[in-house]
């Protein structure tokens, strides 16, 4: 699966739940125990997917979350359509860092979609606090455009509903249609000679 | 006089047209030329180096343009380093002579080239399956018209532009397969491969030109973050908060693995090998960080055990081996996917070692500039994962060489007592063998052979003796003697003889026999010839009538009976061979104890 139609970037600080959230998405399960052995690395994962009748793979990469490496997140922005900027729904630090990769990503991929993603929402169920208030999230989001999506890996409430939205606004850009549909060609082609042989 | 009223970091009109002079304006990029002006600059510093690389008259060139002005000499000084940067790199990269036109080059390339004959050998099915087909001829013609281009371009045009030729190259070959009716039945695999193909192919065979070219700086680079790596190499897991259990023999086989993968990257010549090592290089990466981390690893953990690989790799022409991919790898194809990620990934912490300060290694100021002086070993050695790492391999490594030695010295030890039982053995049998043959065959004298002795031979008196007596006179005085003389006579010829081994000399003296009997037994060489004897005879046989003559038998008859004769003595005689085979074996029984000796003392 070299061939990749969508580039989504992940950035978040560490331990709010990235690997998590791509675990959950690509293989449809959660990890509390780390029990696993079966996969190498979370780092990066492409999944092919369904939009519209039209298959499209998303390839998604996982960043370091570290502010040592913030000079050289710009690598990894380069040529990606979509950001999903993560942080820990209780912890309001993590938020501050998504502020921030937000006005990076502003400056310097300005044709990457943003979503705002908060993460571990299923804590809540044990009294913690959201923080800060997810009103203010919401503004946030509303003024610079982004979508906001409250997931939880654990349950998978809305992990799915993420990226079929990422999805989703790729394809309503017909210039990407035009490209995927170059990739479906192939394959209806192949198709047809396998018919003929 | 206006330019020299305006501040200086005015920038005057003139700075910015064409250094050369010719009217249009100039670019820093291009050193301050035109574009015209300095694709002609460049051609003329090329032909420059070559001439002072490989031609005679460096120093007659360098004394000529010395002169001329500033702007000359500083042209000079980047002759001079790129001559000493071609000098350093001219084992790996033959030099490209100016002279020759593209199509011998492209025949030198494609000649010999063993890189070439690979990706012909690994692409066999694919090139069987068109051989002979418009496919084939099609491929063939887009692939040759792309080398030629890229050859007539490679002196004319800058890296970024022949970048640009090879991505629409690919993007161009690609469409065409889509759309082509040459290639309407073939399969969408197929393409792949034949895509793969032609990169492979195409890169594998301008290697030598797109590779790190003289007209770039790449080579400085490479060499800048050599050293910056090898300045850093104090930089343990730890200072990049990297979780990587150096202590687990299973990690520490991987981090081997994975440098070893990352430093194959310079090896590899087609851009798409090149990214395989580092995609194995970062797979083993992962399988590390699962040992060490117990799940799979997030992007958080990657990146620094990335940046420790690279570190303590320090792969050679980084920076070149970087540039190629990114010029000259299929883009769309290769970068978006796993490769692409974990080539970013390299990137990043390649950068992320240029701009390594103390701040990102979560130190002292301080500190950090001590170590990178050198002026401090980091205290935690012990600790840190190079030392531990190094120590560790290097000390495997020992262990195993002398298990390989323990086993080697057994296995010579019991070599050793082998050949000394062997050689016991073989004394034994020896001796054995010896005895038995000397039990079969005594040495006995079966034969008595005369011969003639003549002790008196160097005697020059006995020459000046009188003649012998005529024989014919003797039988008279013979038969008139006593049948007592007689049988005298006869045991004196008896006694003559000497033993066949020895040649002992005649008892029988000039003046009588207890002479003759005393030199005897001291004197062990006869020289006499036949002829002597018969005169000897004679005489002793005349002497011997004399003594009769002189009535003196029992002094004769005395000496007879202590000489029991020769034969009976000859019997008594110590065969030699018994002697010389004792001691030969006595002398090697001390070898051989002398060699078990030396094994102990070993």
């Amino acid at each position: 699966m070299n061939r990749v139609d969508l580039k989504v970037v992940l950035l978040g600080n560490a331990a709010v739940g990235k690997t998590s959230l791509v675990e959950r998405f690509v293989n449809e399960r959660f990890n509390e125990s780390l029990s696993y052995q079966n996969t190498i690395g979370a780092a990066f994962a492409a999944k092919q997917m369904q939009v519209n009748g039209k298959r499209l793979i998303m390839g998604i990469w996982d960043t370091a979350g570290s502010e040592k490496y913030d000079a050289m997140s710009r690598i990894y922005y380069r040529g990606a359509k979509a950001a999903i900027i993560c942080y820990d729904i209780i912890k309001s630090n993590t938020f501050q860092r998504a502020k921030f990769w937000i006005r990076e990503l502003r400056t310097v991929e300005e044709g990457c979609k943003i979503y705002i993603c908060a993460t571990k929402n299923d804590i809540l169920e044990h009294g913690a606090v959201p923080s800060p208030d997810i009103n203010v999230v919401e503004t946030y989001a509303a003024g610079i455009q982004a979508k906001f999506f409250i997931t939880s890996s654990k349950t998978g409430e809305n992990v799915a509903e993420l990226f079929n939205e990422i999805a989703q606004d790729f394809m309503s850009d017909p210039n990407n249609v035009q490209k995927v549909e170059e990739v479906i060609d192939i394959s209806n082609e192949s198709k047809g000679t396998y018919c003929c042989q | 006089m206006y330019s020299t009223k305006t501040p200086t970091l005015r920038i005057d009109e003139a700075d910015l047209k064409c250094k050369n002079g010719c009217g249009f304006y100039g670019n820093a990029e291009w050193e301050g030329y035109c574009s015209k002006c300095y694709r002609e600059y460049l051609q003329k510093q090329r032909s420059q180096t070559e001439c002072n690389v490989y031609g005679q008259g460096y120093d007659l060139a360098s004394s000529n343009k010395n002169t001329i002005s500033a702007h000359q000499k500083y042209e000079e000084k980047k002759v001079q380093q790129e001559k000493k940067y071609k000098l350093l790199n001219i084992s790996f990269r033959k030099p490209v002579t100016k002279v020759q036109g593209y199509q011998e080059l492209l025949y030198e390339l494609t000649k010999d080239n063993p890189d070439l004959e690979k990706v012909k050998t690994d692409n066999r099915d694919l090139i069987a399956m068109i051989a002979k087909t418009p496919v084939e001829r099609d491929v063939r013609k887009c692939m040759h018209s792309f080398i030629i281009e890229i050859l007539q371009n490679k002196d004319v045009k800058r890296i970024e532009e022949l970048s640009e030729i090879t991505q629409n190259f690919y993007q161009v070959f690609a469409k065409r397969l889509e759309n082509s009716a040459k290639y309407a039945d073939i399969t969408p695999e197929i393409k792949e491969k034949l895509l793969d193909y032609v990169e492979r192919y195409a890169m594998t065979l301008l290697y030598r030109i797109l590779f790190c070219p003289p007209f770039t700086n790449d080579e400085e680079k490479d060499l800048a973050i050599q050293k910056r790596i090898r300045q850093l190499n104090w930089v343990s897991g730890k200072n990049l908060e990297c979780r990587i259990h150096e202590t687990s023999s299973e990690v520490r086989e991987l981090v081997y693995t994975s440098i070893t993968d990352l430093l194959n990257m310079d090896s590899a010549k087609a851009p798409q090998e090149k990214l395989s090592c580092v995609i194995y290089c970062c797979r083993n990466i992962f399988l590390m960080l699962q040992q060490s981390v117990g799940g799979p690893a997030s992007a958080d953990e990657f990146l620094p055990a990335l940046i420790f690989i690279v570190l303590k790799a320090n792969p050679a022409r980084l920076k070149s081996n970087i540039n190629f991919i990114t010029r000259f790898c299929n883009a769309s194809r290769l970068m978006t996917g796993e490769g692409g990620y974990y080539f970013t990934n390299l990137c990043c912490a390649v950068s992320f070692i240029e701009n390594l300060t103390a701040e990102s290694l979560n130190m002292d100021e301080k500190d950090f500039n001590a170590y990178m002086s050198g002026e401090r070993v980091p205290a935690n050695t012990w600790e840190s994962a190079l030392m531990i790492c190094e120590s560790l391999h290097l000390m495997c490594e020992d262990i195993t060489l002398l298990d390989e030695m323990k086993a080697k010295t057994t296995e010579i030890m019991t070599e050793a007592l082998n050949l000394k039982e062997k050689m016991l053995q073989f004394q034994e049998e020896m001796k054995s063998e010896v005895n038995m043959v000397l039990d079969k065959t005594p040495l006995l004298i079966t034969h008595s052979q005369r011969l003639p002795t003549n002790l008196d031979c160097e005697d020059i008196e006995s020459y000046q003796l009188p003649p012998p007596i005529i024989p014919q006179v003797c039988p008279t005085t013979i038969n008139n003697s006593t049948p007592q003389n007689d049988m005298r006579i006869s045991l004196i010829e008896d006694c003559i003889t000497p033993s066949p081994t020895f040649d002992f000399p005649s008892f029988i003296g000039d003046d009588s026999f207890d002479v003759s009997k005393a030199e005897d037994e001291t004197s062990l060489i006869s020289l006499d010839t036949q002829s002597d004897f018969d005169t000897q005879q004679d005489k002793s046989t005349n002497e011997l009538l004399v003594s009769t003559h002189l009535n003196l038998p029992c002094s004769t008859e005395s000496e007879q009976e202590d000489y029991h004769g020769f034969t009976v003595q000859g019997s008594n005689i110590p065969t030699i061979p018994c002697s010389t085979g004792d001691l030969s074996l006595n002398s090697t029984e001390m070898d051989c104890e002398n060699y078990t000796s030396y094994f102990h003392n070993t």
